[in-house]
């Protein structure tokens, strides 16, 4: 919701845009039309069906020589750069978002949902999952979230933010070769640069709900053969996960048994990642 | 006084214990560590009540999955192994 709103004391014009992050929701306010353009740009835009429980303002006021960014709580940073700033106003906001969940586990996964119930793809960095969850997007699975859950009580919801591609995965992803937004990317690879990718821009809906998990994928990559899927046991399940973990926020005791029952009552699989068509048969064969 | 057979080893305390499936997971918050033991290190855990000398826990293992034998050695490396790590003291 865009807003315009004039101080006739000061003359200033300040333009106003709200985003939701799960439970919070902020209001940004700024006098550089420019700026928040360009934040609209960046900033995921989904559906959240999560009650709103907490209210932050953020103000970035341009003076003609620098931006000044300020949360309202005394402190102020000064940027040159509007690239800078943008990617400063994102890391407060997914830090305030995620200090307003403090009894929540951060996982290291991929969300999806199937079936009314949410399944979760954990694996190291670098171990592929980001690919292989665009490719389930391409194949019509419901997935919602890339590199970030939060686990609470047998529930999951993904952290909203865009998914990031490496340049030189997109070769991987031949659907979106030929897409105008991907084809400067895809004719010269580059391994650092990270492309983001979200449900909407492909077409697909894209809709964030806590749900009852049902299966836990752990990823190991065995690239340049075909993907094996093999039921794991809980404990072994545990075993990989644990590191994939940080603890809540609030320090909560027995997170960790709120972690184990979870994967006690879902179904646990390894997922050996190789060929990615052969990655989507293979979890069609688990998932239904 | 640990290694007297007639010892009864006691669980530490302070331990969060998990039960899964096909095992315990156990967190210990004085080291911050996470420990996975199996059906059978779990077991040997549960045992260690303070009320069951070391000496008894092989006869003790061997009648509950139905052994041959008694695990004599096996359990004496388990019962060490949660005593390094600070689960049973």
């Amino acid at each position: 919701m865009r807003q315009n709103i004039a101080y006739g004391r000061i003359g200033r014009l300040m333009h106003v845009e709200r985003f939701q992050f799960l439970s919070t929701e902020f209001e940004i306010r700024t006098n550089s039309l420019e700026l928040l353009d360009q934040v609209c740009g960046v900033a995921p835009h989904l559906q959240q069906e999560i009650s709103i429980s907490h209210c932050h303002t953020i103000s970035i006021a341009w003076t003609g020589e620098e931006f000044r960014i300020s949360n309202g709580n005394g402190g102020e940073d000064y940027e040159i750069s509007s690239t800078i700033v943008i990617d400063q106003l994102f890391t407060r906001m997914h830090k305030l978002a995620l200090a307003n969940l403090p009894d929540h586990i951060r996982l290291r996964a991929v969300t999806g949902n199937h079936a009314g119930q949410a399944f979760l793809m954990v694996g190291q960095k670098c171990s592929g999952k980001t690919t292989l969850a665009v490719h389930l997007l391409l194949a019509g699975y419901d997935v919602c979230g890339d590199e970030l859950a939060l686990l609470l009580d047998g529930q999951a919801v993904a952290f909203p933010r865009r998914f990031l591609v490496r340049g030189d995965c997109l070769e991987l992803l031949p659907q979106l070769k030929s897409s105008e937004e991907f084809i400067a990317s895809a004719a010269k690879p580059v391994r650092e640069t990270l492309i983001g990718i979200d449900p909407i821009g492909l077409g697909k809906p894209w809709r964030l709900v806590p749900l009852d998990v049902s299966a836990f994928f752990f990823i190991e990559p065995n690239y340049g053969a075909r993907t094996t899927i093999q039921p794991c046991g809980k404990l072994q399940m545990l075993r990989h996960i644990i590191p994939q973990c940080a603890p809540p926020g609030s320090k909560r005791a027995n997170w960790i048994g709120d972690l184990s029952h979870t994967i006690d009552n879902t179904n646990t699989f390894m997922l050996r990642l190789g060929e990615l068509n052969s990655a989507v048969l293979a979890i069609k064969e688990i998932l239904g | 006084m640990a290694d007297n057979p007639e010892h009864c080893p006691i669980t530490t305390q302070g331990l969060e214990i998990n039960a899964v499936a096909d095992g315990y997971i156990v967190y210990q918050s004085a080291r911050d560590r996470v420990h996975y033991l199996n059906q059978t290190a779990a077991l040997i855990l549960e045992l260690c009540n303070g009320r069951n000398a070391a000496s008894d826990l092989p006869e003790l293992l061997q009648s509950a999955f139905d052994l041959p034998d008694a695990p004599v050695e096996e359990v004496e490396e388990c019962v060490r192994t949660l005593r390094t790590e600070g689960l049973v003291a």
